[in-house]
């Protein structure tokens, strides 16, 4: 670092920088969490709003009147339904269909293992409208339309990756040890895994059963092609009636979805801390 | 530790693997073949057996290109600004003092990252359209809302919003990984503050933070329901034309070239991604 000797370095013109780019942080920092949060907040406020018609932010009072006709839609309350089944569904399969994956990953040795594991989290980096449509052109050729079918199946796809990475790191976090004490005092493979691993994974598996929750909740890109007017989840629905600015009922239902996503937080916090959530889920699943 | 064979193994594998074939592997296979077949008007799907170049050929014309430099013009833009606007987060994460605070846009990232896509574009749309809080000040410095600069603005505001909290979480496991005391050294040695963060922590987290730009291009390309919603119809990115395609005029096989097209976009982006990090850790 020669700069460091240069004379210029110690002048008071250079030291003003140091406020400039302090400012510059604070500027920028205040900036992205507005830019985050700001738009949910005023969306939850005008959610709230008494007024008949679209008015200009901020509403004058409040009244219930946008959730009332939330819950009370036919259209939305049918397709939150959907979804909740085909999630619960998609989630359950990802996760248990991860976990032999993963298991199996963690443990085993043979040629090609690691372009099968590529292989398995390779659909995160394909755009979900391509997965959509090719789901869409492949399954009509063959003749398959079944609604829900479809759905639950493409959506236990795109949570695949992020189950065998949740669970795989997981399954990393166990002693062998462990393992090996169970079956030399005489449990067989079965037993061992059932007593010994999948009570350790337990937070891995839960993990991942709410992080593939939340995605085919709130999965639009593949699902756009999948739905028919018979099946549709809530967010087609949402996106949908979003084109008609005249009312609030969806400001209503993104309140309804924020608070969910709240709770599932919450609980992801309790059962498994909010850094371990980032830390395995998110940060290590998005790259 | 005891490893497996494959051959033990295989069971257990059986169930992703099914799931992979008829999901993932064969649709792209089947979109492949689709995109050179010829298309028919009226007819869904391309003519059985029929082969062509012309769906490729198609993509150059003007309209179409224009299509994919606006997909990846406003990406490039999402990404930079993407990372100048993480950077600040993410120091501050590893970084800042205050515990509740780190704890609170903790906690506001991952909300960010549970709350629905359909939420936030629909948020940003409020928040900017005609009943938002931009309209008054829009209408005072007598700028329509309907102007082209504003919906670019728009649409690169709803980009940032899903760059912002993925670019952070990744950057911040990279300056965690740096050495605080190394900016310290630098002061006490002499240098200003923000010389001896840009001599030590920034130039350690160059390389990390090239391939944070590359992750949030790649998020903005395959960009989905933001140019749908806040596009509103005058910026069109090459995921909405897919759908178009499909949708309005049901063209399979000129479909399925642009989403050979762009799935061929995106691997390069996230195999330049993949070629940056490696480099990154072979040099730490």
């Amino acid at each position: 670092m020669s700069e460091l000797g240069h004379p210029l370095m110690n002048t008071s013109v250079l030291k003003v920088l140091d406020g400039a780019i302090g400012s510059f942080f604070k500027l920028t920092f205040v900036v992205s969490i507005l830019l985050l949060i700001g738009p949910l907040v005023i969306t939850l406020l005008m959610s709230f709003d008494s007024r008949e018609y679209m008015g200009p932010f901020p509403p004058p009072s409040f009244s219930m009147q946008w959730y009332q006709n939330f819950f009370s839609s036919r259209l939305f309350m049918s397709s939150a339904w959907n979804s909740l089944i085909i999630g619960a569904i998609s989630a359950s399969l990802s996760t248990v269909i991860g976990l032999l994956a993963a298991f199996s990953l963690s443990r085993s040795s043979f040629r090609g293992k690691g372009a099968l594991e590529a292989l398995i989290v390779s659909p995160v980096i394909v755009p979900g409208v391509i997965i959509g449509f090719s789901i869409l052109l492949f399954f009509s050729s063959i003749g398959y339309y079944g609604g829900r079918g479809r759905l639950v199946l493409a959506h236990s796809l795109i949570a695949l990756p992020f189950s065998v990475r949740i669970l795989y790191a997981a399954l990393q976090g166990i002693p062998y040890s462990l393992t090996e004490a169970s079956l030399n005092l005489g449990a067989n493979e079965r037993q061992s895994f059932f007593d010994i691993t999948l009570p350790l994974v337990r937070s891995g598996v839960i993990s991942s059963f709410l992080f593939s929750l939340a995605l085919s909740f709130d999965e639009v890109a593949v699902s756009i092609f999948l739905v028919d007017p018979q099946t549709t989840t809530l967010p087609i629905s949402l996106l949908a009636n979003m084109r008609n600015q005249f009312d609030l009922t969806i400001a209503a239902a993104s309140g309804v979805l924020i608070a969910f996503t709240l709770f599932v937080i919450v609980v992801a916090d309790r059962l498994i801390g909010l850094e371990r959530v980032v830390g395995q889920g998110v940060y290590e699943g998005k790259r | 530790m005891e490893t497996y064979k494959f051959r033990s193994v295989a069971p257990l594998l059986l169930p992703s693997g099914l799931l992979l074939l008829f999901l993932y592997i064969l649709p792209l296979l089947y979109t492949l073949r689709e995109s050179f077949k010829i298309h028919e008007q009226g007819r869904v799907g391309g003519i059985p057996g029929s082969f062509t170049f012309v769906n490729y050929l198609d993509f150059l014309k003007p309209a179409y290109l224009s299509v994919l430099s606006d997909t990846l013009f406003f990406s490039l833009i999402a990404a930079v600004l993407g990372v100048v606007l993480s950077y600040p987060l993410s120091y501050y994460l590893s970084r800042g003092s205050s515990r509740i605070g780190k704890k609170i846009v903790l906690a506001i990232l991952v909300a960010m990252l549970f709350s629905g896509a359909i939420v936030r574009v629909y948020s940003i749309s409020l928040t900017f359209g005609p009943v938002g809080i931009f309209a008054p000040l829009a209408r005072y410095v007598v700028l329509s809302l309907n102007s082209i600069w504003y919906i670019e603005t728009t649409l690169v505001v709803g980009l940032l919003n899903f760059v912002v909290p993925v670019a952070t979480l990744t950057l911040l496991a990279t300056i965690n990984n740096i050495d605080p005391r190394l900016e310290e050294a630098a002061q006490s040695l002499g240098a200003p503050r923000w010389f001896a963060f840009w001599d030590t922590t920034l130039r350690l987290s160059m390389q990390s933070i090239t391939s944070v730009a590359l992750l949030g291009f790649s998020v903005s390309v395959s960009a989905f329901i933001v140019p749908l919603i806040l596009g509103r119809g005058i910026i069109v990115f090459t995921t909405n034309l897919i759908f178009s395609r499909f949708a309005e005029i049901a063209d399979h096989p000129s479909g399925a070239a642009v989403a050979i097209i762009l799935l061929v976009i995106s691997l390069a982006i996230i195999g330049a991604a993949q070629f940056t990090l490696k480099r990154f850790h072979s040099n730490v």
